[in-house]
């Protein structure tokens, strides 16, 4: 009869590192345009259906937005999103920038 | 000047010599190259005014290396489709409806349809630049009670404003928003 077997060893538990996950959500940016005198109300619709893929009727409820009141947020979201938006804004020449939601 | 829809884009018809000088003056105009302060109107900040965080700085670090040098580029290329387009410029044919009519010392402009975005543009930078003369020499243009008179400097920048604005409104309606 065999004797019977040993139990093996553990294997030495190692410790390890506490870790823990921290999540950092990065307030989203938002695309900001102003009023101007210069660019035409239609022009302005336009380049915002085109720039941002808005249906005609968001895109121009917008502009009088921006006619009415100086400005409006017309985008929010990543920051290098809303920085390829300012551009495009821009090169259209509209008055446009960026800023970080308030947290 | 009477504006032409045309099967290739759109021409300027029966332009006078006073219209053409506007005309040449668009690029002009709209330099932006020379002067600091009307670059700052072309070209705002891209992170508003009062932010100024790590975010906000690398935000204006990247733009001036990479976005402003490609917004400017574009600018100036549409100025000079401008300029070239200018240089087509040929005498205008006699209307079919007067033949007998003494020759008129008009040119005619095509602008192809794939230049309609460049003259657009270069018509609203000579538009900024001229509202920025405007709001930024309030002796010689400041709306005042007494009545522009012709040959003022502020009676001649409001003629080149609308001129300019009313080719842009036909070049939208005709070329750019086909959906107006």
């Amino acid at each position: 009869m065999a004797a019977p077997a040993q139990p093996k060893p553990q294997a030495p538990t190692r410790t390890q590192p506490a870790t823990r996950t921290i999540e950092v959500l990065d307030r989203p940016w938002h695309v900001i345009v102003f009023n101007d005198p210069v660019n035409i109300m239609n022009f302005v619709t336009l380049v915002f259906q085109r720039v941002f893929g808005y249906p005609k009727e968001k895109a121009e409820s917008l502009m009088l937005h921006i006619h009415r009141h100086g400005k409006s947020i017309v985008w929010s979201g990543a920051r290098e999103r809303a920085e390829f938006y300012v551009q495009q804004l821009q090169s259209h020449q509209l008055w446009a920038s960026m800023e970080q939601s308030e947290p | 000047m009477r504006l032409v829809r045309t099967s290739q884009g759109v021409t300027l018809a029966s332009v006078s010599r006073a219209e053409l000088l506007l005309l040449h003056l668009v690029a002009p105009t709209a330099d932006f190259t020379s002067s600091p302060e009307l670059r700052r109107r072309f070209f705002p900040d891209p992170v508003s005014f009062a932010t100024d965080t790590d975010a906000a700085r690398s935000i204006r670090e990247d733009w001036v290396e990479f976005a402003l040098p490609q917004i400017e580029q574009k600018l100036l290329e549409a100025q000079e489709t401008v300029r070239d387009d200018l240089e087509g410029a040929r005498p205008s044919k006699r209307r079919s409806s007067a033949p007998r009519a003494p020759a008129q010392d008009t040119v005619s402009i095509p602008i192809p349809e794939a230049h309609g975005e460049a003259w657009y543009s270069a018509l609203n930078q000579a538009r900024l630049a001229l509202d920025y003369t405007k709001q930024n020499q309030p002796k010689a243009f400041h709306p005042g009670p007494e009545p522009m008179f012709q040959g003022s400097p502020k009676f001649f920048l409001e003629i080149q404003n609308a001129f300019y604005a009313r080719i842009q409104t036909f070049l939208l309606e005709t070329l750019l928003d086909r959906d107006s």
